[in-house]
């Protein structure tokens, strides 16, 4: 502070206490109006100045000459209180410097842990734990289809339908060209029936009959359970030609009606359908006539139509069925696609053989298929498919399945009245090739446009 | 700030200010055990503190003022001026010295301040004050009495009045 404020300062003090002539007083004044941080001093020594007269009224006895000092333990306190500090800072800082080597250790070591305990427990598994997830993967995505099926109230046959399909198309994938090779070789080392024999209980319902029955037959369990559709049962109804024998026989095989079509199991049938097991049996029947001119192999051999007509005796009604049955398969007759337009339904599996449902066939152009996915939606999720080599398989009655293999491309804005509102998408479907399951469910190609 | 820095700040204010905040709480709480100890927490909270503290003396002052305060009203001690008694204070203040108080402070907190700055004043310069502010004497008065110069008392009074102005102000009674 310069001098002059400092003779300004006393002589503030001064003016306020009333020490300056009138002189000098006049000129404080008028400096004190025209400094506004003179001003501001003033103000600060005059309520200092009212403090000291306020405090002097009744002072307290000076103290200053007494002993005022803290106590040792007291200094003491203090004065370790920073060293301590400073020591506890020291040691924050070793613990800070140690605590990232832990944090880097630890779950190393867990992690190190985990492995050996994983190779320990399973070391041959080791290199599956890739495969195996993804097996998990497809599990659970089957396993959420079922689900979602469920939960839309879909019919349990529905579900079964899809799940068989689903088994049969990984069957069918899980087969080596290996397999497929040996299987023909099989077929084209096994002798064909003679004509005489053509029509003998056995052999001839044996190597015609549904590939499905065979192999329910090589099945004893199955034997049991389906015996209606065993060879045993259908030669001991050739045999005999009384109908009443029959009959009873059909009548003590009373079991649900769980037919191998096409070698899976179907919907469980009403009960009522289990008094209709003669009309059953004459499917059966006529369908392994049918047989006889609708497989490739079997119009291989020679055949003559008339030879059926005159083969082992056969009962009136068995007569009946077999001219009707040959009326139908006469009325079926037609080439690959007339079967495919023909068809009610077909299922969709992806390049993987996976099973996505059951289509509808809206139309179909030459090698395109216009079809609709039912059940596309599933929980509000819409599940959209395009791509190459999708599958489509069209299950018949009386025929083997046909298989499409193709490219599926999704073809928007068209809405399933069927379905209750529910917004789906068409699909076109471009055929790239088709092939044909043989009894013994070996893929053939086959020409679409020839006459089957 | 260091940690060796700040060790010897605390060595030096406590040097310094050791026996003033005794006596300024022993002032307030009349005890001097209870002085002891609030001094020394007001050291260790002094040493404990992260920040750099700008005015250490007024900081200290502050922090044991309030410290006392508090402990007072925990026990139940802490008697009130009168409202009379702060109205002649503040009767006594000039008009332009009143608005540069603190409203919010307690007034006999700041008197009870401004008698222990006296208390610590020597001897020659707390009588000063006392001839000036009690029995009203002209500085040509006091120097008579005190044998000092007109001058020199002027300077003497500038001197404690300019201290005290400063004190006061760094602890917050002044805006």
């Amino acid at each position: 502070m310069s001098e002059e404020n400092k003779i300004k300062e006393e002589e503030i003090i001064a003016f306020l206490l009333g020490e300056l002539d009138k002189e000098r007083e006049e000129q404080i004044k008028k400096v004190l109006n025209e400094k506004p941080i003179l001003q501001e001093k003033k103000r600060m020594l005059a309520g200092t100045l009212g403090l000291l007269e306020a405090s002097s009224k009744d002072p307290i006895p000076a103290l200053a000459d007494q002993e005022w000092k803290l106590s040792e333990h007291r200094k003491n306190n203090i004065f370790s209180s920073g060293s301590a500090k400073e020591e506890e800072e020291e040691e924050e800082e070793e613990e800070e410097g140690k605590s990232p080597n832990l944090l880097f250790w630890i779950p190393l070591g867990v992690a190190a842990c985990a492995l050996l305990i994983v190779l320990a427990s399973a070391p041959d598994k080791a290199g599956d734990i890739e495969v195996a997830s993804e097996t998990e993967k497809e599990i659970q995505e089957t396993t959420s289809t079922s689900k979602i099926i469920v939960d839309e109230k879909a019919d349990l046959n529905q579900m079964l339908l899809d799940r068989t399909q689903e088994g049969v198309t990984h069957e069918l994938s899980a087969r080596t060209t290996a397999d497929i090779i040996r299987m023909k070789e099989e077929l084209k080392e096994k002798e064909p029936p003679s004509l005489a024999n053509a029509f003998t209980p056995t052999e001839a319902l044996l190597y015609r009959a549904d590939a499905a029955v065979i192999s329910k037959k090589s099945d004893q369990k199955n034997n049991d359970t389906f015996a209606i559709n065993s060879e045993d049962e259908t030669s001991r109804i050739d045999k005999s030609s009384n109908v009443e024998k029959r009959k009873k026989l059909t009548k003590v095989k009373t079991l649900p009606s769980m037919g191998f079509a096409d070698g899976k199991i179907n919907p469980p049938t009403p009960a009522k359908d289990k008094l209709q097991l003669q009309v059953e049996d004459q499917k059966l029947v006529s369908k392994n006539v049918q047989s006889v001119t609708s497989y490739p192999e079997a119009t291989e051999l020679p055949v003559p139509e008339a030879s059926i007509d005159k083969g082992a005796p056969v009962p009136a009604s068995k007569l009946h069925i077999k001219a009707a049955g040959v009326q139908t398969a006469k009325k079926k007759e037609g080439n690959g696609y007339n079967l495919i337009d023909r068809s009610q339904s077909a299922f969709l599996f992806t390049p993987k053989a996976k099973a996505l449902g059951r289509v509808k066939m809206i139309k179909r152009e030459g090698q395109n298929i216009e079809l609709l996915r039912q059940h596309e939606t599933r929980l509000g999720k819409t599940i959209l498919l395009s791509g190459k080599d999708y599958q489509l398989r069209f299950s018949f009655d009386n025929q083997p399945p046909i298989i499409l293999v193709g490219n599926l491309e999704r073809k928007e804005g068209v809405q399933e009245k069927e379905n209750l509102n529910n917004q789906l998408s068409t699909y076109n479907f471009q055929i790239k090739e088709s092939w044909i399951l043989n009894e013994k469910e070996i893929r053939k190609p086959i020409d679409l446009n020839q006459t089957r | 700030m260091s940690q060796s820095t700040k060790d010897q700040l605390l060595v030096g204010w406590f040097e310094k200010l050791e026996k003033p905040l005794m006596i300024y709480a022993y002032q307030i709480v009349h005890d001097r055990e209870e002085a002891e100890d609030l001094v020394q927490e007001v050291f260790l909270r002094f040493s404990k503190q992260e920040n750099e503290i700008l005015e250490p003396r007024a900081w200290l002052y502050k922090t044991l003022r309030n410290l006392s305060i508090s402990f007072l009203r925990k026990n139940n001690r802490l008697q009130r001026t009168a409202d009379e008694d702060q109205m002649d204070f503040l009767h006594t203040m000039n008009r332009s010295a009143e608005n540069c108080l603190v409203s919010n402070l307690e007034k006999n907190e700041v008197i009870d301040r401004v008698k222990h700055s006296i208390s610590l004043l020597p001897k020659d310069s707390a009588h000063i004050i006392h001839l000036k502010f009690n029995q009203r004497k002209s500085y040509q008065e006091i120097a008579q009495e005190t044998g000092l110069s007109v001058s020199n008392v002027g300077y003497k009074l500038h001197h404690i009045i300019k201290g005290l102005s400063e004190e006061l102000k760094g602890e917050g009674f002044f805006k």
